[in-house]
């Protein structure tokens, strides 16, 4: 006979927190278990400080590149009190653009990185899970994907695509974002497939069935939640890659002028002959920045790739 | 540095193990000891049986024998002295050097998923041949050869499989290669630690007639490190049951199992029903072994003891010899009629 | 609801073969897990299946559950075919337990949820306090007091034996009529063993529940089981009450196992252990006529030849597939 009050809290505890739930949960813990990694520490501290400047950018940037106020006649000047990190070839401060380059690159970086996810999770999920000819199939497709060198083809769709981007929010970096996600899931999906193949084979998997559950209960309860980390895991990698793809991209004039990232500033050096000219200011941090971000979420993913690792491994 | 003595008159003990005790440092500093206390001898040609549950510390005194402790764990007490035709030796005061003139030629052992510790790039009769010129460096290629295929002659298995390799070889095959190996350079003691824990039956019955036939033969010593008592009752001469890091009873086979001095033991045996006896178990010893790290006060055993009273929990209970060569951990021995079910 | 009382048979397995098309070096060779199995499992039976490993019972375990489609024959629940849409009506009456439990339990599903999981996918009881009063009292039912101590933890913080005890909480918690266990206590330590097959006796008593016992361990066959059928290569070889086929073994193979099995109590000098020669053949190449011949101690010319497919009665429900039984 147990008490009326275990049973009410029990009650009201949920049963299931849901994946969602449970991913936020578990995404609360890493950041904890993270403190335990320097290097991921200090990714992450890389990660905080770019976020917080692209957040507030706009109000930190001394100009606004944008407007014709920013123009001015004194191009391509050292750096100065006036101008911390010098002008460009139009006279705007080049250090607006790389803080408003920031959200350009980050954006772009996260939302290409998502479009990946999203592609290769569902690729490499129902290739795993179903097996036979779909998964046949789907890996031929990623096989495809795979070989075909990124740039060429990333080249190609931007080329192709970018001029009807007109009305598309962000213009042509749309195209950019569609490019580089749809050209990027093939290694996630190899990866996804990988695991929930070998999540699939365990034993609480059939044991599972063996209750009745249904293929689609399976996939939810048993196989997504030990999926999603390692998607997860791999996504914030993904990002740092897709970083390098705009700037790549930006760089080879494919970017959107607008809306300039870092690879455009990149672009524009080169162009307006700042590299000739000496004139380190316009190119160097950029360049530094790119190499800085992409770290940041390098060693941040390598950092969760650690800790999602062992948890996935039994534990007796 | 060796230390040998001059070999004494020849004494009927090859292996005098006496308060042993095995401990590491946890992360701060306090010492915890996996095997406390641990006394027990082994005559020559004798089988002793060494059994208990996983966690009891059977591993871990095997591994004392031979010096083959890991890294982070230390013999906080006691000696370990074999008396071999080779001198006597203390292996608790050897050196790394020392304990590699122990090892293999005096005492070897077949460890648990033996099948599984053969490198698979390497053909089983390099293997063994490696071992072999481990022991005498400087023996020449024929001889190896011809001591490789008398060694598959001992254990069954066909001279002209020396040379393949371990995949082509089933598990219960793949056992009789380790004990092959175990007995490359004539050793006098052989460890066995559960030897034919994940065989069949019929296999296990084979490995076991193997071990037998080679005791015979030879005049091995051996101990046997199982869980299983049924095994240890068809093949050892003597037992020491252990529990907890101690032993808990020590005697013949036909004493111990016949007529349990300790709780313990007589619950234990009752794990495991005969065919052709009653046909049920003996009520289950509640809730589960002592972590080392939170041992309780008193008789290790006494939280989960039936038989258990108030003194039982009140200091560390000492050996009570029952007969000459019987002993058991409990306040109680010895029980008139053995310890109660 | 019918008003006839409910069949007594549960499992009718009739010429049962489960065979694997594999690659092997001469083309495609089948491995034959089962090879013909008849069977039958009554209402509050526990049915032992016994056999070294590579004989087929964890095939035949899996095949009744419905998680190995077979390749011939038939296997009838409660009277009917077993179909893809009779498949949940058997789940929810038979459950299984399997023998690792550390791989059973999903390690991301705390105890709550996995006991409380049979109840969602059959979609039994009311969600919230009923479900979670379920769940309670199966986890209770299993050993595991209090219940709520248990609920918030995960596998990994659990010993081995406790997981077991999960592993039967959430199969007792749909109220089933029989478990199929698949050596449930192998991998546990010895104490522990016998809680669980305490446990599972207990709960056999207190709820009239059926049990298939498969396992290696005849010992533990010969205290629990009422019934045992012995297999060898695919094929069950003799079956019979414990007693029956423990006690007066006909089949060969049977007697070989039995004269093997290593006991605590000292051997009499008169019995003599049948080791036998070899092991177990690959299932790939069965060998002809008697699939026992080559290594049975007793074997003669018509064991080379024609296979004993039937097993021939020796009296009360003992039978064995052997030609020197019977005629």
């Amino acid at each position: 006979m147990s008490a009326e009050s275990p049973t009410a809290e029990r009650a009201e505890l949920p049963a299931e927190r849901g994946v969602f739930g449970r991913m936020a949960a578990g995404t609360a813990h890493s950041i904890r278990l993270l403190c335990g990694s320097k290097s991921g520490m200090f990714g992450l501290f890389i990660l905080v400080f770019f976020t917080l400047v692209a957040i507030f950018g706009p109000w930190i940037a001394p100009q606004d590149p944008a407007a014709s106020s920013s123009y001015s006649s004194q191009i391509l000047t050292a750096p100065s009190s006036a101008h911390l990190l010098g002008t460009e070839e139009n006279g705007r401060d080049v250090l607006s653009l790389l803080i408003l380059g920031t959200r350009i690159s980050m954006i772009v970086g996260i939302s290409a990185a998502l479009v990946s996810a999203v592609i290769g999770g569902i690729i490499g999920i129902s290739a795993g899970f179903f097996g036979g000819w779909i998964d046949n199939g789907l890996t031929a497709v990623d096989d495809w994907f795979l070989v075909i060198p990124f740039l060429p083809l990333a080249i190609v769709l931007v080329s192709l695509l970018g001029p009807r981007a007109g009305d598309l929010p962000f213009g042509k970096l749309s195209i950019v974002i569609l490019v580089i996600g749809v050209t990027g899931w093939a290694g996630t999906s190899r990866i996804i497939r990988s695991q929930v193949l070998s999540v699939k084979e365990r034993m609480f998997v059939e044991r599972s069935q063996a209750l009745g559950a249904s293929t689609f209960w399976v996939l939810r309860k048993q196989i997504l939640p030990n999926v999603l980390p390692l998607i997860f895991a791999n996504t914030v990698l993904i990002i740092a890659l897709s970083i390098l793809a705009e700037s790549t991209l930006s760089f080879l004039g494919l970017g959107d002028i607008t809306h300039p990232s870092w690879g455009t500033m990149l672009d524009t050096a080169n162009e307006s002959g700042a590299v000739s000219a000496g004139a380190w200011w316009y190119f160097i941090p950029p360049g530094l920045c790119i190499c800085l971000l992409v770290m940041g979420f390098t060693l941040v993913g390598y950092a969760i790739e650690e800790i999602i690792n062992p948890r996935l491994r039994d534990r007796r | 540095m060796v230390v040998t003595e001059p070999v004494p008159a020849t004494s009927d003990v090859l292996l005098d193990v006496r308060d042993l005790a095995v401990a590491y440092r946890d992360k701060a500093g306090e010492e915890v000891r996996l095997i406390d206390g641990v006394t027990f001898q082994l005559r020559r040609g004798e089988a002793l049986g060494l059994a208990g549950e996983s966690g009891c510390g059977k591993t871990t005194t095997a591994l004392a024998m031979l010096g083959l402790l890991p890294t982070n764990l230390y013999q906080a007490e006691g000696t370990v002295d074999i008396d071999s035709t080779r001198g006597v030796m203390h292996v608790h005061r050897r050196t790394e050097r020392g304990l590699r003139d122990l090892r293999w030629n005096t005492v070897s052992i077949v460890f648990q998923g033996a099948m599984n510790a053969l490198d698979p790039v390497m053909r089983v009769s390099d293997q063994i041949g490696t071992a072999i010129r481990l022991h005498e460096p400087g023996v020449d290629q024929k001889t190896v050869d011809a001591r490789v295929r008398e060694l598959f002659g001992y254990v069954g298995i066909a001279p002209g499989r020396a040379r393949q390799y371990p995949h082509e070889f089933s598990g219960g095959m793949r056992q009789r290669v380790m004990i092959a190996l175990a007995l490359a350079c004539n050793p006098e003691l052989i460890i066995g630690d559960e030897p034919t824990t994940a065989l069949d039956v019929m296999m296990q019955a084979q490995i076991l007639e193997l071990l037998e036939r080679l005791r015979a033969d030879f005049g091995l010593s051996m101990i046997l490190i199982t869980h299983d008592l049924s095994v240890l009752a068809e093949t050892c001469d003597r037992v020491a049951i252990m529990y907890g890091g101690e032993i808990a009873e020590t005697g013949s086979i036909a004493e111990v199992f016949g007529q349990p001095q300790h709780p313990y033991t007589r619950r234990l045996l009752g794990a495991f029903p005969t065919v052709g006896g009653p046909r049920e178990l003996a009520p289950a010893i509640p809730g589960i072994p002592p972590d080392p790290t939170s041992l309780p006060d008193g008789c290790r055993f006494a939280p989960r003891c039936h038989a258990a009273q108030a003194d039982c929990v009140r200091g560390r209970v000492p050996m009570h010899p029952v007969s000459d060569d019987r002993a058991a951990r409990c306040l109680f021995a010895p029980w008139p009629g053995g310890a109660p079910l | 609801m019918s008003a006839v009382a409910a069949p007594t048979t549960l499992f009718d397995v009739r010429g049962l073969k489960v065979h694997f098309p594999v690659r092997g070096t001469r083309g495609r060779i089948a491995v034959r897990a089962l090879d013909g199995v008849d069977l039958e499992w009554n209402r509050g039976e526990v049915l032992g299946i016994v056999g070294e490993s590579g004989c087929g019972k964890s095939t035949l375990g899996r095949t009744l559950m419905g998680l190995q489609p077979p390749t011939e024959g038939e296997v009838r629940f409660e009277g009917s075919l077993l179909r893809r849409s009779e498949m949940r009506r058997l789940r929810r009456r038979i459950q299984m337990v399997f023998q690792d439990p550390y791989q059973s339990l999903n390690p991301r599903m705390s105890v709550g949820a996995l006991v409380q999981e049979p109840l969602q996918i059959h979609k039994v009881g009311k969600r919230g306090h009923d479900r979670v009063e379920r769940a309670l009292a199966a986890l209770e039912g299993a050993g595991l007091r209090p219940p709520e101590r248990f609920w918030d933890r995960y596998p990994h913080e659990l010993s081995g034996g406790q997981r077991q005890r999960v592993v039967i909480a959430a199969a007792l918690v749909l109220e089933p009529e029989g478990l199929v266990c698949d050596e449930p206590v192998s991998a546990l330590d010895v104490s522990i063993r016998a809680q669980v097959i305490h446990l599972l006796m207990d709960l056999r008593r207190e709820r009239d529940l059926g049990l298939i016992f498969i396992t290696h361990d005849v010992g533990l066959a010969w205290a629990l089981c009422d019934r045992v059928a012995v297999m060898y290569l695919g094929r069950i070889i003799e079956q019979g009450t414990t007693e029956q086929v423990l006690a007066d073994p006909r089949h060969p193979y049977t007697q070989a196992l039995l004269s093997v099995v290593p006991s605590p109590i000292p051997r009499s000098d008169g019995e003599r252990r049948t080791i036998l020669e070899g092991e177990l053949p690959d299932a790939s190449r069965i060998p002809s006529g008697c699939r026992f011949h080559p290594r049975c101690p007793m074997a003669f010319d018509r064991c080379k030849t024609d296979d004993p497919a039937e097993l021939t009665g020796v009296g009360g429900g003992h039978a064995a597939a052997c030609w020197l039984v019977g005629g």
